[in-house]
């Protein structure tokens, strides 16, 4: 990727998708950890992207799932080796008020298909495309946040219902 | 964007959900970023040189244990390099050697994830993603050769591939972070008798599978059952939503018996079994996933390549892909 690009991309581009793995990971550090990495390696890559925006959020999204996956093999390495267990990803509090509640009581998959829509104002079909699922399972999962968020919105500041939903995550 | 790729607009919450998430998108301040970015390259370029410095030093003491191990197989003879081939439980890996292990990945998450366990001496475990998917060329030019490890990447566009990996041994911890990864379709061992992976091949060439296997393959698969219960410990989720998971059980009982040998290695089909026990279709090493309906109809085609990594041109039967994964 050429610098003037890198350049542009920081300037109109940078916040939003940090923004938005950021909601998609329950903390802005990491997603801004994931997301200048993915532009330091972009750096040495010739290859063309088209959509700049979404192929960043894509790839920081990759880092990020990597990320938890490697502190959950750690956690439970200490759990095995009898240890002190790690804090569990800490600085995850700096995004807080209501709206963060709602998105934590979303599944994982759920979480990042809504930032990438709302966020990023990715289509159905670039969503599906970046995240190598069907148009459908887009739609279901949208359909499915936007009545979780709706539910919580409705309730009064302070009293947001969160609910514990089983995403498959181990 | 045009209308009919959004859902159908409910204007009152989409506008309460972007007008929170827009509140908590900050200003940037771009020269920081820019320099952090530098920072972050100049410190992946220096961790690269010292990768590959270490690589070096690794690969020949990898040659060394290698040279070791094919002297000690060729001394047991032929039974004993048969104990050695483990397709079976992964804990039994500890018991081998050499073992090898192999990623499978989804046709749609196609070289987007790559499980290395290259430091095993030194107890690492490095889960590496690749982004964005690369092609087979870029695959190649990343994982090839050079890296001393055996990579194979199917010819043509076989929507899937996966890495071999060396390491040993194979623990429960490493099984977690496999069975932890979306999109993985297969996990499993073998290789240890260093005839299908380590070059030059310990098996002869008239041993191997030439044009045939695919007519075993399409006469045998109507004897699988239409359901098949796989074992919880060997079951793996593959994606969050499709409900499939596999189950990689030694299935070459499927195969005749004098050919048992010959297949060894290079078919060994897992079976793709959805949540509802039912048999999906067949993961064949180095070959690809045939649905079920698409190996009983004879509904995939069939073409002769070289696999280079075998060291002797020589060679096998490819099941080109339908293109319809799972």
């Amino acid at each position: 990727m050429e610098r003037e690009r890198l350049v542009r991309f920081v300037q109109q581009d940078y916040s939003r998708v940090v923004a938005a793995v950021g909601f998609a990971c329950g903390d802005r550090s990491v997603a801004e950890d994931a997301v200048q990495d993915v532009l330091a390696a972009a750096l040495d890559d010739d290859r063309s992207v088209d959509n700049l925006r979404a192929w960043v959020a894509t790839a920081a999204l990759n880092r990020v799932r990597s990320r938890h996956r490697r502190l959950g093999a750690e956690r439970r390495a200490h759990d095995r080796l009898g240890a002190l267990r790690p804090p569990a990803n800490p600085g995850e509090t700096d995004i807080s008020d209501e709206l963060l509640a709602a998105i934590r009581s979303l599944p994982a998959r759920q979480r990042e298909i809504t930032a990438l829509h709302y966020l990023l104002d990715m289509s159905v079909a670039d969503i599906a495309a970046s995240l190598r699922i069907s148009d459908g399972t887009v739609k279901t999962q949208l359909h499915r946040a936007r009545g979780a968020l709706r539910a919580a919105f409705s309730q009064p500041s302070g009293e947001v219902e969160v609910v514990e939903v089983d995403d498959g995550s181990r | 964007m045009a209308p009919d790729e959004r859902l159908p607009a409910d204007d009152e919450v989409d506008e309460a959900i972007r007008r929170r998430f827009d509140s908590f998108v900050e200003p940037t301040d771009t020269s920081r970023v820019l320099a952090e970015v530098d920072a972050r390259r100049a410190s992946v370029t220096e961790v690269g040189r010292s990768r590959r410095r270490l690589g070096v030093t690794i690969g020949l003491a990898a040659a060394a244990l290698v040279a070791v191990v094919v002297a000690a197989v060729a001394f047991q003879g032929t039974s004993d390099r048969r104990l050695a081939t483990i397709d079976g439980p992964p804990t039994t890996a500890a018991a081998c050697a050499d073992p090898w292990w192999y990623l499978y990945v989804l046709p749609g998450d196609f070289l987007t994830r790559v499980v290395e366990h290259p430091m095993s001496a030194l107890g690492q475990f490095s889960l590496e993603t690749a982004e964005p998917p690369l092609t087979p060329e870029q695959f190649s030019a990343r994982f090839g050769d050079d890296d001393g490890y055996t990579d194979h990447v199917p010819a043509g566009d076989a929507p899937w591939t996966y890495r071999a990996v060396p390491g040993s041994p194979v623990d429960d911890g490493v099984l977690d972070e496999i069975r932890g990864l979306e999109g993985v379709l297969a996990f499993d061992l073998g290789g240890c008798d260093g005839a299908s992976q380590s070059s030059p091949p310990t098996t002869t060439p008239t041993e191997w599978p030439g044009v045939g296997v695919s007519d075993q393959i399409e006469q045998r698969v109507g004897e699988v059952p239409e359901t098949l219960p796989i074992p919880e410990e060997h079951a793996v989720p593959v994606a969050d939503e499709s409900g499939v998971r596999v189950g990689f059980a030694d299935r070459r009982d499927l195969f005749p018996e004098d050919r048992v040998d010959a297949v060894r290695g290079c078919l060994e089909p897992a079976l793709v079994v959805d949540d509802e026990d039912r048999v999906v279709g067949f993961m064949f090493r180095d070959y690809g996933f045939v649905s079920r309906e698409a190996a009983l109809t004879g509904d995939f085609s069939i073409r002769d390549l070289r696999v280079e990594r075998y060291g002797n041109d020589l060679p096998v039967t490819c099941v080109q892909l339908p293109g319809n994964g799972p």
